[in-house]
């Protein structure tokens, strides 16, 4: 079974990629903030970390380094799920160290088709 | 605002910084403080900073000052030893704070870190961080005012000094209360001494509005948010404070001062409303008619530039309301419509059962609604703009007379700065069909500008015909002097975020025109072409 823990703050896309996610026949958890995630991470082994970018607190980015920076999750897919769509961008989450970008509005065929390569 | 945040601060002080969450990884790694340990940002951050610096027998120590400062006490000048990249123990002093991030939600602590062995001798070392926060204070754009444990006011920066209308001199050294009301000043008194004997202060960290006041003992509307700085052995305050602008629009000439980017000369009395100027000697019949007559055309002006710097205000005001409004309903419709749609979508598979005709039909609407109220959302978010709600007005306007208008509107503060107006004006060149107000308010505001920034030189402006455009240009002997930062004249209107020139560029486009600025002569030439005829548009 594949595990994707979800970071984001907003309840209606939280609500959304859990739903999706369950669809798919993931195993689905979802914290609201970087501190939660990273309490999460140390409890349960997970195969994918869906990560929103504007957060209270610590923002997604640093989130995402923070784990990466971890040898013991630093083989884990982060994937960023943000609303920033602007060009450029996704060079610009890759760099900074995300496996694969995702904006939102997700399109359902699109997320499903990116997600399917990390099913375990 | 931009500028200078807290992180961006710590990452400049010469001592060492060190951020941890409450699981003590480490997320900010300042340059002292790879130089103090030997570890870099990128071998640390992520990290547990007790496995790494602190030697087992310390590990207690360390956590007994962060639980104490999560229960709100100050913790500085601890000396303690730790340990180095090569596992050299270093001698240090620490002294540990909350980090919080820019909405001031706590986010872990923070350690500051001297190196105990430091020979420099005490008075040297002051010095040298005196410099160091004074070289900070210059580059920040934000109004911050630093304060030592007793509130005597270190340090200013330029913008925190054109705010309350003080020079750096009149504020170093003087208490924090000299800019806040009499009637407050015995609550303040008495905050500041609860803060540093207990570090808690009621207003850290917040923002809360109350009143300022200028040198010249006008009060203003303010929003300050005040936080605690450890540094070594030192506490200090610094207040970041904010003016809320609309009760600008009263004061005379505010408007465009409150936006200049360096410490301007302080304005001289108007040499024509200054009481000093009617000497008590007796006048003859003659000139005291024409001081009269003198007088009621200043005023009569006088009212007029004061109409037009509420425009400013007005267009300024409309512009950031509308921007930010359009902001937030970009950001708080997105992530619900994102849902609605990708539950039509979610639907729309069938995953769960299958739909009637009349339910697919439905949900292929709603989706369709949806999606179409998105792409409005990102039609907003690329004009953002305020201009919305200002309408032109349409009508035939003599050339001349709008110029001579504005050259009388800024005979006065031309006098002020010593500057010489000088005009260029094609003779074939008669008429233009533009709105009057807001041609008026283009000319007013770059050649006012101009003046600001030639005292002593000249401004000069020139108008012609080219087929079917008007070309006006305003050249400012001063100008130049403002790009120099940038090395290029050609984004000067952009970049300098000067709003007068904002508020020209809208109301140029909005005339179906553009605006450009080019260098001539070593001088900044601000030209803007405009149809002779116009259509009425927004933009
Ligand atoms: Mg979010």
């Amino acid at each position: 079974m594949t595990k994707v823990l979800v970071v984001e703050d907003s309840p209606f896309n939280m609500e959304l990629v859990l739903e999706v996610l369950d669809d798919m026949g993931f195993i689905a958890a979802g914290v609201t903030n970087g501190a939660d995630a990273i309490k999460n991470t140390e409890n349960e082994v997970y195969d994918l970390i869906l990560m929103d970018i504007e957060l209270p607190g610590m923002d997604g980015v640093v989130i995402q380094k923070i784990l990466k920076n971890n040898i013991k999750y630093k083989n884990i897919p982060i994937i960023a799920l943000t609303a920033y769509a602007m060009k450029g961008d996704k060079e610009r989450f890759i760099a900074e160290g995300f496996d694969d970008y995702i904006s939102k509005p997700i399109n359902m065929d699109d997320f499903t088709h990116r997600l399917e390569k990390y099913r375990k | 605002m931009p500028g200078l945040t807290n992180m961006d601060i710590l990452s400049l002080v010469s001592d060492a910084i060190i951020s941890i969450t409450d699981e003590d990884i480490i997320f900010f790694w300042n340059r002292s403080a790879q130089n103090l340990f030997g570890w870099k940002e990128n071998e640390v951050i992520g990290k547990k900073l007790s496995a790494l610096a602190v030697p087992p027998e310390r590990l207690a120590e360390k956590a007994k000052l962060e639980d104490e400062v999560k229960s709100g006490k100050i913790i500085t000048g601890i000396e303690t030893a730790w340990l180095t990249k090569n596992g050299n123990p270093a001698n240090l002093i620490l002294s540990l704070i909350l980090a919080r991030d820019k909405d001031q939600n706590i986010i872990g602590s923070s350690y500051i870190i001297n190196n105990n062995n430091e020979t420099k001798p005490a008075g040297e070392a002051l010095i040298e961080s005196e410099m160091r926060l004074h070289a900070m204070m210059q580059s920040s754009t934000d109004a911050f005012i630093i304060a030592d444990k007793d509130g005597t006011i270190i340090s200013t920066t330029g913008v925190a000094q054109n705010i309350l209308q003080y020079t750096e001199q009149d504020l170093k050294g003087k208490p924090l209360s000299v800019i806040i009301p009499k009637r407050y000043k015995a609550s303040h008194e008495i905050g500041v001494q609860r803060m540093i004997a207990t570090g808690k202060a009621n207003i850290i960290g917040k923002k809360v509005g109350l009143f300022g006041v200028r040198k010249d003992g006008s009060e203003f509307p303010l929003e300050l948010s005040l936080n605690v700085w450890n540094s070594g052995k030192k506490i200090f305050f610094s207040a970041m404070i904010g003016e809320i602008k609309i009760a600008t629009i009263k004061r005379n000439t505010s408007f465009l001062s409150n936006f200049k980017k360096t410490g301007e000369k302080p304005r001289k009395n108007s040499l024509i409303f200054s009481e000093d100027t009617y000497p008590d000697e007796p006048e003859t019949v003659a000139s005291r008619l024409s001081r009269i007559t003198m007088d009621s055309s200043f005023i009569k002006y006088r009212r007029k530039a004061e109409e037009l710097q509420s425009e400013n205000t007005r267009i300024a005001l409309a512009y950031k309301a509308e921007s930010e409004f359009l902001a937030t309903i970009s950001r708080e419709f997105r992530d619900p419509l994102g849902s609605i749609i990708g539950f039509c979508e979610l639907l729309k598979r069938k995953t769960h059962g299958d739909l009637e005709k009349k339910q697919e039909q439905y949900i292929d609407t709603i989706h369709k609604s949806g999606k179409s109220l998105i792409t409005l959302i990102d039609k907003f978010e690329l004009k953002r703009t305020g201009a919305e709600k200002i309408h032109l007005v349409m009508g035939k306007i003599f050339v001349i007379e709008i110029i001579n208008e504005t050259f009388n509107l800024l005979k006065e503060k031309a006098l002020e700065h010593n500057v010489e107006l000088t005009k260029d004006i094609a003779t074939s060149f008669n008429l233009i069909n533009a709105d009057k107000k807001f041609l008026n308010l283009i000319f007013f505001n770059l050649m006012g500008n101009a003046i600001d920034f030639s005292s002593g030189g000249s401004v000069h402006i020139t108008a012609k015909e080219e087929n079917t455009m008007a070309r006006f240009s305003v050249r400012g002997s001063g100008w130049g002097d403002i790009p120099k930062k940038i090395d290029d004249y050609s984004v000067v209107l952009d970049k300098e975020n000067i709003p007068e020139f904002v508020i020209s560029k809208k109301l140029v486009q909005m005339h179906g025109g553009k605006i450009f600025s080019e260098r001539k002569d070593g001088d900044l030439l601000i030209t803007f072409i405009m149809p002779i005829e116009v259509k009425k548009r927004g933009i």
